[in-house]
């Protein structure tokens, strides 16, 4: 009986301790937005020596979901939904406990929200469609907000628009980032860097995406390339 | 013996408290099971209440000019009657009709185009519109968070005087939810308690034939989307359910209405272009605009004399609900 008893306590005990001593630490999670190796800040003009243009950014917001850090083959659950608002320069990733048993390997995102989450009626918190990144004429998430100007932009007043989204197949605009890391850090920092977005867009002729789509579609993938670790 | 009156007792206690609960809603054992989760959001009396107050109240609009009721009056099961497009603020014209709000429960897809995939997040798309209510749910929030009056129905509603946009939306959805339209002559058939007069039942056997694939009973839609063969209007170019989906299958494509209370909502159609029930009739007879995307139903010609047409509109005339259209709790509500 006693045996039994200790079969049973003796691992739960050591598990336990263990996770005790381990490295309990708060993991910040931040994103920054870049112009090539440069931070950017709103308003303020930066130069694409391949386009032969300048641009000024007035807005970027994006939706971040199931942010999961990865340390070999164990998984960590962060956070469901975050709304990132790099226009205030907000980031996200108030301390929060989290068990580190190895060092971080890969950090996974979906870039947008979920199908499922844009067919289950109205939500709250980060979700509330008074944030302003929810469609109003069709149902449906605004995954990534992207605004600002450029001499280029002569379609649209000298601005352009990117409103990225869509759920439904074919044009479910909701995208996976995964990143490895390679420095193991209580901070992982994410860098958003708008030059590679920027240049890939032609801002002659496409000066405004609000839809779903093929073109939120081809600017989503796009979007993915925008995302690494700074090192 | 003493726990056998213990138990009666209790059963009873049980069953008083089933009975002292207000029925909010109910429908017809004949209806199907409805797409919205009650159980996932249970209505609410509070809830109901406050969605109501929103519903005729016009400070959803940017200058406090047009509520849902302007287009969505209960004397038309909640339609608008003589508005072939719907209006709103500084005189806008839209660009559809604005149809019958009843029965949503059932809806899995809303709006002509099916634009909306759930009656939570409907609101939005009026209240944003610039031909209806020119407002933003941001500043409508604003607005409501500075109302007294609101505050304390939010209070009631949610146990919080906070306003929100989920609060909001999920307040304006309860109250349409609530609009059940079940209590038709064609419903006291079914339910046995009256019985069709001879035109009435000939008219049934042609709308069986002719129309119930689309048209299906008992909620008088199948809820999909279909091109019944109308000529497009060129001044308006409203290619349907093809804007939302961007598919050539779905070019001219309008959601199926529901034909109960068809005799309050008219005029017809997605851009309200026929006035009487004898109009919709005459155009599937001999109105029917071939083209690719043309339900297969409407394919061969619908062949009716003029008294089958006269014996299908005794039917749907039966479809009218006049104790829905006059339910003071569906009515606009009584300020304190």
């Amino acid at each position: 009986m006693v045996k039994r008893f200790l079969f049973l306590v003796v691992p739960v005990l050591l598990f336990v301790l263990s996770a005790s001593f381990v490295d309990l630490r708060p993991i910040t999670v931040q994103f920054a937005p870049y112009w090539g190796d440069q931070p950017v800040e709103m308003d303020s003009v930066y130069y694409s020596e391949k386009n032969k243009d300048s641009v000024k950014f007035t807005q970027l917001r994006f939706y971040i979901s199931q942010f999961t850090i990865c340390e070999g083959a164990f998984s960590s659950l962060l956070s469901d939904y975050e709304l990132i608002d790099l226009s205030r320069g907000t980031s996200f990733g108030a301390p929060r406990q989290y068990y580190s048993m190895n060092d971080i390997t890969v950090v996974e995102f979906n870039l947008g929200i979920d199908s499922i989450t844009n067919t289950n009626g109205v939500g709250s918190g980060v979700l509330d469609p008074t944030t302003g990144m929810y469609w109003a004429w069709h149902s449906g998430y605004i995954n990534l907000k992207l605004e600002g100007t450029s001499p280029s932009c002569t379609k649209n007043r000298g601005k352009f628009q990117y409103h990225l989204g869509g759920y439904s197949a074919p044009y479910n605009a909701l995208r996976k980032v995964r990143l490895p890391v390679e420095d193991d850090d209580d901070i992982i920092r994410i860098k958003v860097d708008l030059k590679s977005f920027i240049e890939s867009v032609n801002l002659k002729e496409q000066t405004v995406v609000m839809s779903p789509g093929a073109a939120a579609m081809e600017l989503s993938d796009q979007a993915v390339d925008m995302f690494s670790i700074v090192k | 013996m003493r726990k056998t009156a213990v138990m009666f007792v209790f059963l009873a206690l049980v069953m008083f408290a089933f009975r002292s609960l207000p029925e909010l809603i109910s429908w017809p054992s004949y209806f199907p099971k409805p797409v919205y989760d009650f159980k996932k959001r249970p209505l609410t009396a509070a809830q109901i209440e406050l969605g109501r107050a929103l519903f005729y109240d016009p400070v959803l609009s940017i200058d406090s000019s047009t509520s849902c009721a302007s287009c969505h009056s209960p004397y038309n099961s909640f339609a608008h009657t003589d508005h072939s497009l719907s209006h709103g603020i500084h005189d806008s014209i839209g660009t559809r009709n604005a149809p019958a709000l009843i029965n949503l429960a059932w809806n899995t897809l809303l709006m002509w185009d099916g634009a909306v995939n759930h009656i939570e997040v409907q609101p939005l798309a009026p209240i944003t519109n610039v031909s209806e209510m020119g407002e933003n749910i941001n500043h409508v929030v604003f607005k409501l968070n500075r109302s007294l009056r609101y505050r304390s129905l939010f209070y009631s509603a949610y146990g919080d005087s906070v306003v929100t946009g989920q609060r909001t939306l999920l307040a304006l959805a309860q109250f349409q939810l609530s609009l059940i339209s079940c209590n038709s002559k064609y419903d006291s058939v079914r339910t046995g308690d009256a019985s069709f007069n001879a035109q009435e039942q000939r008219g049934y056997d042609l709308f069986l034939r002719h129309c119930n694939s689309c048209h299906t009973e008992p909620l008088f839609t199948n809820g999909l989307f279909a091109n019944n063969g109308l000529r497009i209007d060129t001044t308006l170019n409203d290619y349907g359910r093809f804007r939302i989906t961007h598919d050539e299958k779905d070019s001219l494509k309008f959601k199926v209405p529901t034909l109960r209370n068809a005799e309050y909502t008219y005029p017809y159609m997605h851009d309200g272009r026929f006035l009487s029930l004898y109009d919709v009739i005459r155009h599937y007879t001999s109105g029917i605009q071939s083209s690719g995307t043309l339900a297969p139903q409407l394919r061969k010609p619908v062949v009716l004399s003029a008294a089958e047409k006269t014996d299908l509109v005794a039917f749907l005339l039966t479809l009218s609900d006049k104790k829905f259209i006059f339910d003071k709790r569906f009515g606009p509500p009584q300020k304190k």
